[in-house]
């Protein structure tokens, strides 16, 4: 009887709505994009690396120069980017109850990532993509997904986590 | 949406909020300065890009405690990162009482 009170009532105020709407559950999540953009961070550092032993720069040079930085910076954003919408959309309470480890893991790619970004230490870098592999990892775990390591078939030839979609779950 | 002397009636629309309220739900929200937003509150907020949505306050920032951020009950709802920071003032209701929709009884 209350409810059909209310309801009725609610047709007379011009009630509008509230949305508790959600995002589209697409589930087309992979972290391989930050992985390649981990091993692009690298690559930018060797590529910067090798024109700064160079005693001077020529124009052509220098603006080589220019777009490696940028692109450093680029990709290193690319990275957090990448990592933040599987952390965000992705990891909620179930894999987070079994992997408690993602939101430090996560925190430590966006420092990792902007101190990329920051400076031209590829050492960074590398650390950056040991992180990024230890989440792909943790990812493909929540999955049950098998994973291994294997040394990228393209410069800069670092040890990378790929899927192993071949073995029996 | 009704104004009566501080108190909203608005109709939620969506899953994101389940099982706490679904869709076609009626809430009753009461917006007073005297009340003080406080941690899993269900409220109303006028969002600079989603509009007028019903969430329920995750928690408020250690910096500045006027800024909270929200969270959907079902896991499906938009993520507290992709809704952002909400300024105190752009909470334009705190839910009072639900009025379960019909179609939703069984």
């Amino acid at each position: 009887m209350f409810q059909e009170i209310i309801q009725g009532l609610s047709r007379k105020l011009n009630i509008i709505e509230a949305q508790a709407h959600c995002d589209i559950p697409c589930k087309v999540y992979d972290p391989i994009s930050a992985q390649l953009a981990s091993l692009s961070v690298i690559r930018f550092f060797d590529l910067i690396e090798e024109l700064q032993k160079k005693q001077s720069l020529s124009t052509n040079e220098q603006a080589n120069l220019i777009r490696l930085i940028g692109q450093k910076e680029v990709h290193a954003e690319k990275v957090k980017d990448e990592i933040r919408i599987i952390w965000g959309d992705y990891f909620k309470a179930p894999q987070l109850a079994t992997h408690p480890d993602t939101h430090q893991l996560s925190h430590q790619i966006m420092q990792t990532a902007s101190a990329c970004k920051q400076q031209s230490n590829r050492e960074k870098g590398e650390e950056l993509l040991q992180l990024v592999n230890n989440f792909a990892e943790c990812f493909w775990q929540t999955k049950g997904v098998a994973t291994y390591r294997a040394i990228c078939p393209y410069p800069p030839q670092e040890e990378t986590v790929y899927t192993d979609l071949k073995e029996d779950r | 949406m009704k104004n009566l002397f501080g108190i909203k009636i608005a109709r939620v629309r969506g899953h994101s909020m389940y099982p706490s309220f679904l869709d076609q739900d009626l809430v009753v929200c009461l917006n007073s300065p005297l009340l003080k937003p406080k941690k899993g509150q269900a409220v109303l907020v006028e969002h600079p890009v989603f509009g007028l949505i019903l969430k329920r306050i995750h928690n408020f920032s250690g910096l500045n405690p006027k800024k909270l951020q929200l969270v959907g009950e079902h896991s499906d709802s938009s993520s507290t990162e992709t809704m952002g920071w909400i300024d105190n003032n752009q909470i334009v209701g705190r839910v009072l009482l639900r009025i379960r929709h019909q179609k939703n009884h069984r």
